[in-house]
C-alpha cells in the first residue's frame, strides 16, 4: 500500500516535470485503457513528440508555474548525455529583464563524472514573460560536435491577455492572412 | 488495494483479545455465538449518464465505480435493449461501439463487481438520432475578366457527400443584367454588356434532401484584356559550409517558385489567380480598366500532375497564412509588369527589418522537396500541409500559439519551425525543413511507428525511432543532393552543426542506430559508390517502398526491416547490393522481424528483435533495461509478436521476477499501427488485464517497465514473466 501510494505520488510529479520538456501530443488512442491517469502514453506516439536532430542532451528543469514579481525563485536545470567521456559546454542567456543569480552563464561539465550535471539558479523578474535560453554542446563518440538549444518560458505573476496582430485581415472568402512588407518594383 | 488485515477477521482477535482478559461475552453469559462479522458492502457503479449521439458516432461509454471497503475486481458491459452494436470490450470500465445506422434506442447495462464478490449495476441510455443531412458544398467558379460584348461561359459544380444534387439555379446580383441562359444547370452562359462594368452571380444548389449551398462569382467586363506579369523573389540566406551558421553576406536573391499569387479587387474579392513558374515569374490577364492589387501568397500549389498544397501560416497568429501585397493600380489598357521581393530583414548585425523572406526560405525548400518527387514519382498526390512558423517560435516548450514550440517538428497534422533569432531558427535551415517534411510523409502518405523523443547519431535507439529519424536525414540529403544536415543557432545564427549523412562509419552500427539507416538509404538513393555502396535507385523505388500497402500494413514495427525486406521484393535485381549495405552496418537480420539478427548493440536482451509468444504457452521471460538510456533507447522495451487464432477474451500478464521495489511492467498491444489495449496501470511488480480480440491475426506487443520509458527516472534492468492465456 505504502508503495503504491508513494509510486503514484512519484508518478504524479513526474508527469508534471514531463511537461516541462515535451512537444505537445497529438494522437490520441480510443483503445481500451487500463491505465494510471500520470501516465502518458499519448507521448508515446512519434507525431507527440518528434524532436529534430541534435546532440543526445537530456534536459530538465523543475520551475513549476509563475514566479512571484519582484521576488527570488530557485530552479536546478539538469543536463544528461550519454557520453561517457568528454565535456558538455552550457551557455545560459537570460532576457535582459529577468536576473539570474549567479550572473554566470558559461558552464562546463566532465562528462565522465556522475550525471545528471545540475545547475542551481536563484532567478527574478517582474511581471512579464520572459525565456531563459540554454545553448548545450557535446562532443560524440565519433569526435563530431553537435548542438542542442533549450529555453524555459518563465512567466512572473499573470499572463497578459493575447493581442492580435494590426496585420491580421479576414479575406471576403474567409481565409485568415497576415500581410508582410516586401518591396513592390512597377517596370511597366 | 485493500489492507493486508481483512475486515472480517477484526471481531475474531477482539474477541480473543477480550477472552484472554476474562471480560467480554455477550447478554447471555457463555453463549456459544459465533463473532458477527460485518456485512462486505456492495460496490457503487455508475453506468455514466444517457447520451443522445447520431447515427454513425463512435460512442463511448464511461462507467465507474467504487468499493467503499475494497477494490473493484472485474467490470462487465452488457446491451439490454436496442439494436445489437458490438462493444470494444465488456471487461472494463470504458467501452466504445459505432452507433447503428438507423435511430434506436439503446441501453446497456454495467456491472462491477468486488474483490468480496459483491456486485452492482447501473443502465445507461443511448438514444441514436437519425443521420444529419449533410450541407452539399458549391463553387461557382473563380472570378474571371472577359472583353466587351463576349460568349461567356460560367461552369459550376457541386457535390453532396450523402446523397446527389438534384437541382442548379443561378441568378444575376449585380452589375447591368444579362440575358441567362442554362440558369438551371451547371454551367450557365450569356453574353457580356458593351460597357465596362463588373457583373456578379450567385448559384445555388439543393441536395436530394432539401439543404441548398450558394457561392457567388464575380465577371469583370472590360475593353480588353491586359497582362499583368513579372517576377517574385526572396532573400535565401546560405549555411556557411565551415561554422554551419547563417552566412548573410552570400545571401542569394532566389526566385519564389510555385508561389500562389492572385490579383485582388477593390472589394477585397479575388479576381484572377496564378502561381509563379520555376524562375519565380507569374503572368496572367486582367480586364482593362480595372482596380487591383496583386497578393502574393505563402503558398506553394499544384492541381495537375503530382499535385502539391503547401502553406506557411503564423501559428502566434490565430494560423493566419502570410502574404504580401502591392499597391493597388487600374489594369487601364496597357500589359503591367511588376516584380516583388521579400527581404530577409538582415541588416549586417541583426535582424532590423521584417523578416518576410522567412516563410518563403521554407516553402522553397518544400518546393524542391516536392518538385523531386513530382520528377521521379509523376503520379504523386500530397496531401495538403501547414507548416507553422513565427519569429516568435523558440525553444522552450509551452503554448503553441505563445510560440513556444521546443523545436521543430511535426506533431501529426502540421509541421512547425522554429523562428527565434539569436537563440534558434530554422527557416533557412533546408535539411531541417525537409527533415520534418520527412515526417509528414511518413505519417501521411507513408506510415510511422515512431515513438519520438530525443535522438542522435550514434545513439542505440529504440528501431522504430532510429528508422523515423534516419529517414528524416537522409531524406533531407538526397532532396539538397548534400550530403551534410547541417542546424544553424545562436547569436546572430552564427553558429552551427552538422551530421555527414553519407558517412558509414558508425558509433554503435545497427539495425538501432539512425546513422546507420541514414546511411544505408542515402546510399540507396546516391550516384557515388563509396564503400560497400554500389547501387544507385534514385528517390522513385525508396517512394514505391514506403507506400506500398504492403509496407504501410506490416504486422511489424516500422524499422529497416520492414523497409529492406519490401525494398527487396520490388528490386529483386538488387538484392545482393542491398545487403552489403546492410551488412556494411553491421544489420544481419532478415524479413520484416529482423529474423535472425545477431548485433544486440552490446544488450543481450535486445535480441531477438521479436519474442514469439503462443497463446495459451507457458510463461516466458522477457526484460526492459536502459542500458543505452530510457524512454526510445535499445532495448527499453520487448517487443513480443504473438497469433490469435480465435476471437475472445485472453489474459495478458507480465510479472516481477527481478524483485525490485518500484518495478511497473505495462504493455501495449498492437494490430499493424493500431492499438489494441494498452495495459498502464500502476499496479507495482505486476501488470494483468483481458484483452477481448474481435479478429484473428498476428499481433504485436511492447512490454517495458515504466521506469525505464519515463524520461524522469530509470530501472536499471527488470525482467518479467510474460504470459498470454484464454
Amino acid at each position: 500500500m505504502k508503495n503504491l501510494f508513494l509510486l503514484t505520488i512519484l508518478l504524479s510529479s513526474l508527469g508534471l516535470m514531463t511537461g516541462c520538456g515535451e512537444a505537445p501530443s497529438a494522437k490520441v488512442s480510443s483503445a481500451p485503457v487500463a491505465k494510471d491517469s500520470s501516465k502518458t502514453t499519448a507521448a508515446k506516439d512519434g507525431a507527440a513528440g518528434y524532436q529534430k536532430p541534435g546532440a543526445a542532451i537530456g534536459f530538465k528543469h523543475n520551475l513549476k508555474g509563475p514566479l512571484m514579481p519582484g521576488e527570488g525563485t530557485n530552479i536546478e536545470l539538469r543536463f544528461a548525455a550519454p557520453e561517457t567521456s568528454g565535456q558538455m559546454d552550457i551557455t545560459l542567456r537570460a532576457d535582459a529583464e529577468l536576473t539570474m543569480d549567479p550572473a554566470k552563464n558559461t558552464y562546463s561539465f566532465d562528462l565522465s563524472s556522475d550525471q545528471p550535471h545540475k545547475i542551481s539558479l536563484n532567478i527574478k523578474a517582474d511581471a512579464g514573460k520572459y525565456h531563459l535560453t540554454i545553448f548545450a554542446t557535446v562532443m560524440d563518440g565519433m569526435g563530431q560536435t553537435k548542438s542542442r538549444v533549450f529555453a524555459i518560458a518563465i512567466q512572473s505573476g499573470a499572463p497578459e491577455a493575447k493581442t492580435v496582430s494590426a496585420n491580421r485581415q479576414d479575406t471576403p472568402s474567409g481565409e485568415q492572412i497576415i500581410v508582410i512588407p516586401s518591396q513592390e518594383t512597377v517596370i511597366k | 488495494m485493500k489492507s493486508a488485515f481483512k475486515p472480517v477477521i477484526w471481531p475474531v482477535v477482539i474477541s480473543v483479545l477480550l477472552a484472554a482478559c476474562g471480560g467480554g461475552g455477550g447478554s447471555d453469559g457463555g453463549s456459544t455465538n459465533p463473532p458477527i462479522q460485518p456485512a462486505n458492502n456492495a460496490p457503487s457503479v455508475s453506468a455514466g449518464p444517457s447520451q443522445n449521439v447520431v447515427s454513425g458516432d463512435e460512442v463511448t461509454l464511461n462507467g465507474s465505480a467504487s468499493d467503499s471497503d475494497g477494490s473493484i475486481a472485474s467490470y462487465s458491459w452488457e446491451q439490454t435493449n436496442g439494436a445489437a452494436v458490438s462493444l470494444s470490450s465488456t471487461n472494463s470500465a470504458t467501452v466504445s461501439f459505432t452507433a447503428p445506422d438507423a435511430a434506436a434506442s439503446l441501453e446497456f447495462r454495467l456491472t462491477a463487481t468486488d474483490n468480496d464478490g459483491a456486485s452492482s449495476s447501473s443502465l445507461v441510455a443511448v438514444n441514436v438520432l437519425p443521420p444529419v443531412n449533410a450541407t452539399p458544398t458549391v463553387d461557382a467558379g473563380g472570378n474571371q475578366g472577359v472583353l466587351l460584348d463576349e460568349a461567356v461561359t460560367l461552369t459550376g459544380s457541386a457535390t453532396d457527400t450523402d446523397g446527389s444534387i438534384i437541382s442548379y439555379l443561378w441568378e444575376q446580383t449585380a452589375g447591368d443584367p444579362v440575358s441567362l441562359s442554362g440558369a438551371d444547370s451547371a454551367n450557365l452562359s450569356f453574353t457580356s454588356p458593351n460597357a465596362i462594368s463588373s457583373l456578379e452571380f450567385q448559384l445555388t444548389v439543393t441536395d436530394n434532401e432539401g439543404a441548398t449551398a450558394t457561392d457567388t462569382v464575380t465577371v469583370y467586363v472590360g475593353e480588353r484584356q491586359v497582362s499583368v506579369s513579372g517576377a517574385v523573389t526572396f532573400d535565401l540566406v546560405p549555411l556557411n559550409s565551415f561554422t554551419s551558421g547563417l552566412d548573410y553576406d552570400n545571401t542569394v536573391i532566389s526566385p519564389s517558385r510555385g508561389i500562389v499569387i492572385t490579383a485582388i479587387g477593390e472589394s477585397g474579392e479575388e479576381i484572377s489567380s496564378t502561381t509563379t513558374d520555376s524562375n519565380g515569374e507569374y503572368r496572367f490577364t486582367i480586364a482593362s480598366n480595372t482596380f487591383v492589387r496583386l497578393r502574393i501568397s505563402a503558398r506553394i500549389l499544384k492541381t495537375n500532375g503530382s499535385t502539391y498544397d503547401v502553406r506557411i501560416a503564423d501559428n502566434t497568429n490565430g494560423n493566419a497564412m502570410y502574404v504580401t501585397e502591392g499597391e493597388q493600380f487600374n489594369t487601364g489598357l496597357d500589359d503591367h509588369i511588376r516584380d516583388f521581393y521579400m527581404a530577409s530583414g538582415w541588416d549586417g548585425t541583426g535582424y532590423s527589418g521584417p523578416r518576410s523572406a522567412g516563410p518563403f526560405a521554407i516553402l522553397d525548400a518544400i518546393y524542391e522537396t516536392v518538385e523531386k518527387f513530382g520528377a521521379a514519382v509523376p503520379t504523386a498526390q500530397f496531401p495538403a500541409l501547414e507548416i507553422r512558423w513565427s519569429e516568435n517560435n523558440n525553444p522552450a516548450s509551452g503554448n503553441l500559439e505563445d510560440g513556444d514550440v521546443g523545436t521543430s517538428f511535426y506533431n501529426g497534422n502540421n509541421i512547425y519551425v522554429l523562428g527565434s533569432a539569436d537563440t534558434d531558427s530554422d527557416e533557412y535551415d533546408r535539411h531541417v525543413v525537409i527533415h520534418e517534411w520527412g515526417h509528414y510523409f511518413e505519417g501521411q502518405m507513408s506510415r510511422a511507428d515512431s515513438i519520438g523523443g530525443a535522438h542522435a547519431t550514434g545513439e542505440r535507439l529504440d528501431m522504430r525511432v532510429a528508422f523515423g529519424e534516419g529517414w528524416g536525414n537522409a531524406l533531407s540529403a538526397m532532396i539538397t543532393d548534400d550530403p551534410y544536415y547541417r542546424d544553424s543557432f545562436g547569436t546572430g545564427q552564427s553558429s552551427g552543426f552538422s551530421i555527414r549523412v553519407e558517412t558509414n562509419s558508425q558509433n554503435n552500427p545497427g539495425w538501432f542506430n539512425e546513422g546507420s539507416v541514414q546511411s544505408i538509404l542515402y546510399d540507396l538513393y546516391d550516384v557515388p559508390a563509396d564503400g560497400a555502396d554500389s547501387i544507385n535507385l534514385g528517390l522513385a523505388p525508396i517512394f514505391d517502398t514506403l507506400v506500398s500497402s504492403e509496407y504501410r500494413n506490416t504486422d511489424y514495427f516500422t524499422s529497416i526491416f520492414s523497409f529492406v525486406d519490401r525494398l527487396k521484393t520490388l528490386q529483386p535485381d538488387s538484392v545482393a547490393q542491398i545487403d552489403a549495405l546492410l551488412g556494411a552496418q553491421t544489420i544481419n537480420g532478415t524479413g520484416p522481424d529482423g529474423a535472425g539478427e545477431t548485433n544486440d548493440g552490446g544488450i543481450a536482451s535486445a535480441l531477438p528483435v521479436y519474442n514469439t509468444a503462443l497463446v495459451g504457452g507457458s510463461a516466458m521471460q522477457l526484460c526492459s533495461t536502459n542500458e543505452a538510456g530510457s524512454y526510445n533507447k535499445l532495448a527499453n522495451r520487448a517487443y513480443v509478436d504473438f497469433d490469435i487464432t480465435s476471437t475472445g477474451s485472453y489474459n495478458f500478464s507480465a510479472t516481477d521476477t527481478s524483485a525490485l521495489p518500484m518495478s511497473d511492467p505495462d504493455f501495449i498491444v498492437y494490430k499493424q499501427n493500431s492499438y489494441v489495449a494498452i495495459a498502464e496501470s500502476s499496479a507495482v511488480g505486476t501488470e494483468v488485464t483481458s484483452v477481448n480480440f474481435t479478429s484473428t491475426g498476428k499481433y504485436r506487443l511492447e512490454l517495458y517497465d515504466w521506469n525505464n520509458v519515463d524520461d524522469n527516472d530509470s530501472a536499471g534492468t527488470i525482467c518479467f514473466d510474460f504470459q498470454i492465456t484464454n
